[in-house]
């Protein structure tokens, strides 16, 4: 761990930069060394007064915040940057990373949470708090699924007839008999149909087939 | 000494981490945490004899229902209340008009504490 961390930080909230500076100022390896006014442009000197690090409030108006971690990204010698993102706004958590923050903390952590991040950065680490964590895993998974679908929806080539059933699943719940009557064909074919289905969309159900297909946008063409 | 028996039902919680942190570094200050829901905050009130809530909400209007229904109840409660959003804090005491505090800080908000605990005869001011 750095003897001797400093930090500045940058909040658009007087009462919470306060708070923050105050409440880590306790720490005795961290030095505060200002109150920043994020309004104006006075971080010209950070480089040159070799602050370790900044802390800064994502949602800083006018995207300073990306400006900020984008500046000092492309220097060796900068500072490193925490981004603080209020919890209410948990878009800008990929967005702060893509922009290059060497930590990411939610304003809903922990005061420990934060302290964590700050000890990693400076000790030339990554950190990404356990709840930003959780919450780009759900992103990316989402993601992954979606595109997985979409490839296999692509080459999975249903029959007009099958998309005809899946349709009838999907939009009026129909049993397999009830289908068979309305589309005067055998039971048995209708459930080779649905079974074909099934194993085209690589699912475990007809259900789970006709929710995701109608998810995913698959029956939003009328069959021709 | 007599300490002021203070509950802090503030979001988000690095906020309300911080506030707890200067608080309970401070002698005259016995400080509860209760999350900021209604039914969190009444119990807590209820259940923790306390003299001050700090509470923080999305917007202060003139008098927020939860204080109201508090103040009726414990009429000698000083409420401050904090919204982030306007960046100021209120003081909501029943026989007084609601008071914008003149500074939106820590100290701010600590010294309107200490004078609103005096008022009631909670604590001297020294």
């Amino acid at each position: 761990m750095a003897a001797n961390i400093r930090l500045m930080v940058c909040h658009r909230n007087r009462l919470f930069r306060e708070c923050l500076i105050l409440a880590l100022s306790v720490d005795h390896h961290i030095e505060v060394l200002a109150v920043d006014d994020p309004k104006t442009d006075s971080l010209g000197p950070l480089r040159e007064d070799g602050q370790d690090l900044l802390l800064i409030d994502a949602s800083l108006p006018d995207t300073m915040a990306f400006r900020l971690v984008q500046r000092f990204r492309t220097t060796d010698r900068g500072p490193r940057t925490i981004l603080l993102v209020s919890s209410s706004t948990p878009d800008l958590i990929e967005l702060c990373l893509q922009a290059g923050a060497d930590g990411c903390v939610l304003d809903d952590d922990t005061l420990d949470d934060l302290r964590q991040a700050i000890d990693n950065v400076v000790s030339g680490r990554s950190y990404c708090s356990p709840q930003v964590a959780h919450r780009l895993f759900t992103n990316i998974s989402a993601l992954g699924q979606a595109n997985r679908w979409t490839a296999l929806a692509g080459n999975c080539e249903l029959t007009r007839r099958e998309l005809e059933i899946l349709r009838m699943i999907a939009h009026r719940n129909l049993s397999n008999k009830q289908i068979a009557r309305e589309l005067r064909l055998s039971i048995y074919t209708v459930k080779n149909h649905v079974h074909n289905i099934i194993e085209k969309l690589s699912v475990d159900h007809r259900q789970t087939a006709a929710r995701r297909a109608v998810h995913n946008g698959l029956l939003s063409e009328p069959a021709v | 000494v007599n300490q002021l028996r203070i509950l802090l039902a503030v979001a988000p919680r690095l906020l309300c981490n911080a506030l707890y942190n200067l608080l309970t570094g401070d002698a005259r200050f016995l400080v509860m945490v209760e999350e900021p829901q209604n039914i969190d905050v009444l119990l807590g009130v209820r259940l923790g004899n306390v003299a001050v809530l700090v509470v923080t909400f999305e917007r202060t209007p003139d008098v927020p229902p939860l204080v109201t229904h508090l103040q009726s109840e414990f009429p000698e409660l000083l409420v401050v209340g904090i919204s982030l959003e306007e960046q100021c804090a209120r003081i909501y005491r029943r026989d007084q008009r609601v008071r914008t505090i003149a500074e939106y800080s820590v100290s701010g908000i600590i010294q309107a504490i200490l004078e609103g605990a005096s008022l009631c005869g909670e604590t001297d001011e020294d």
